[in-house]
């Protein structure tokens, strides 16, 4: 996997105390170019803890976060786009006003480009025909994806996600997992994805970061080693998340 | 609906006919008839100079909501950004406004600007400066952080976070200061002009009831009722209804 790929984004020794309590000890991985890397750990671990550290949401006190060899700064780093667990609308915007938003908020004009990036950043999510809707009028299936779009139209080099389909019933999921996957091969973007679903990881994974508890440490870093498209009931699947599920304890 | 018609006719039936009750029976020039005080509203429409002096009050309502407006919510939100700011709006200027009687900042006011403009719009603003400033300070206490930090991802400018994101979450806050404070400033008017100017609804007031008629003290103040009621329940509930609720940030996290 590392060979010929280009690290994208690297993760140096992150730890968090909360005065004597080790949240996260000295966090060490990569993400490669075109990967999905997803992080999976046990709940109250501290994983969406680390992806806001990443993210810079947290400031950090230790450790260094690498996005193409240049350490981030204090503020959202350039080239990271989040992908959170509730959606995040604003409710007084429509879906297109909403992707609109990082444009607006970034101090750039809306002229063709930006409306033509809106445009097909909600045509990527399956949202064309709902671009003038609110929130409150869209499926929350639906709200998860315009702020997947949202997060799309900046062409952020790394998406962390932090257990975006927590919250959906099981076929919005397994839809909007099917859905991402396209998405991500359509473009030039590395996923970071937080979960605590074995079952999601393994089937989204390209290498799957499994997390201890107390104190958080990197306990594994498995290779999936499948290709693409994936069965989700394949042996293959099921075994890999035995051994998963084995290592969470 | 028809039963909410009814009722409202009733209701209203049943004030015009206990003020005519209550007339009658006195039968006094100190109590006029409802059928005198329309006509003396009517009178009052006609004469063209009215007009002029309600255009005045109107004007000083506005002008006045529209400083305490801007000062009220200035202070507010400069309240999340420095600290500084929380501890004089919190500890000196808003215990202030709120305690001293808007009577007593009339009466400064006459003092140092006479019998002008300036007093009863001044007045005003002290008058619905707090409602901003308190509203405001729910406002920014009710709102939903998640999406600050959501806009944060995308940019470090905290001005363009606050025009795009967090003004937004708060118009609904202004909009019900905005009300009540315009039911508080037209109040405030009339009595700042009672005694403060030397025109205006609360002017012609003073002058009706220094001739002593009576009529015409009834007639201006059923005029500045209906201007009331027309403001909040036509104006303010319409857009209440067409756009606030939609609204509602604090209700709805997406």
């Amino acid at each position: 996997m590392e060979t010929g790929r280009a690290e994208i984004l690297k993760v140096n020794g992150i730890s968090l105390k909360f005065g004597e309590l080790e949240v996260l000890e000295d966090i060490n991985f990569s993400v490669y170019a075109g990967e999905v890397v997803c992080i999976l750990g046990p709940s109250g671990c501290g994983k969406t803890t680390l992806l806001r550290i990443i993210a810079g949401l947290i400031p950090r006190r230790e450790g260094s976060v690498l996005l193409n060899g240049r350490e981030s700064g204090k503020s959202a780093p350039q080239g990271l786009g989040m992908v959170f667990q509730e959606p995040r609308l604003l409710p007084w915007r429509t879906a297109a006003g909403n992707v609109e938003l990082p444009f607006e908020l970034a101090g750039a004009g809306l002229g063709e480009t930006e409306h033509q990036s809106v445009a097909s950043a909600l045509a990527q999510v399956n949202l064309a025909d709902f671009a003038g809707s609110y929130p409150h009028q869209l499926s929350g299936g639906m709200r998860q994806r315009v702020s997947l779009a949202r997060t799309l139209v900046t062409n952020p080099e790394v998406l962390l996600m932090d257990e975006p389909l927590t919250g959906l019933d099981v076929c919005t999921r397994e839809e909007l997992q099917d859905e991402i996957i396209r998405i991500w091969q359509a473009r030039q973007v590395s996923l970071l994805w937080v979960t605590h679903d074995p079952e999601e990881a393994v089937y989204m994974a390209d290498r799957v970061i499994v997390l201890s508890n107390r104190p958080t440490r990197v306990q594994a870093i498995l290779e999936t080693g499948l290709g693409r498209p994936r069965l989700r009931n394949s042996p293959e699947i099921a075994a890999l998340e035995q051994q998963v599920r084995r290592l969470l304890g | 609906m028809v039963k909410k018609i009814l009722l409202g006719m009733g209701a209203t039936a049943l004030f015009w006919g206990l003020w005519w009750a209550v007339a009658a029976v006195s039968n006094s020039a100190l109590f006029p008839t409802p059928w005198h005080t329309l006509e003396a509203l009517v009178d009052i429409l006609a004469a063209p100079g009215s007009w002029r002096h309600i255009g005045v009050s109107f004007y000083r309502v506005m002008a006045g909501t529209a400083l305490g407006s801007v000062a009220g919510a200035g202070l507010g939100i400069s309240t999340r950004y420095f600290g500084f700011a929380r501890t004089a709006v919190g500890v000196v200027i808003y215990p202030l406004l709120q305690s001293v009687p808007t009577i007593c900042w009339a009466l400064v006011f006459v003092l140092w600007f006479g019998l002008s403009d300036t007093t009863p719009i001044l007045a005003v603003a002290t008058a619905v400066a707090p409602f901003f400033i308190i509203n405001i300070w729910e406002g920014l206490k009710e709102m939903d952080g998640n999406l600050t930090e959501m806009a944060s991802m995308f940019t470090p400018s905290r001005s363009r976070i606050l025009t795009r994101v967090i003004m937004p979450m708060l118009y609904p806050y202004i909009f019900a200061a905005t009300r009540s404070s315009l039911m508080v400033a037209w109040k405030v008017v009339i009595l700042g002009e009672i005694f403060g100017a030397a025109s205006g609804m609360g002017y012609m007031l003073s002058v009706a009831f220094e001739s002593y008629r009576i009529a015409q003290v009834f007639g201006w103040t059923l005029a500045f009722a209906v201007i009331l009621l027309v403001s909040d329940y036509g104006v303010f509930n319409y857009i209440d209804r067409k756009f606030v609720r939609k609204w509602k940030p604090a209700e709805q996290k997406y």
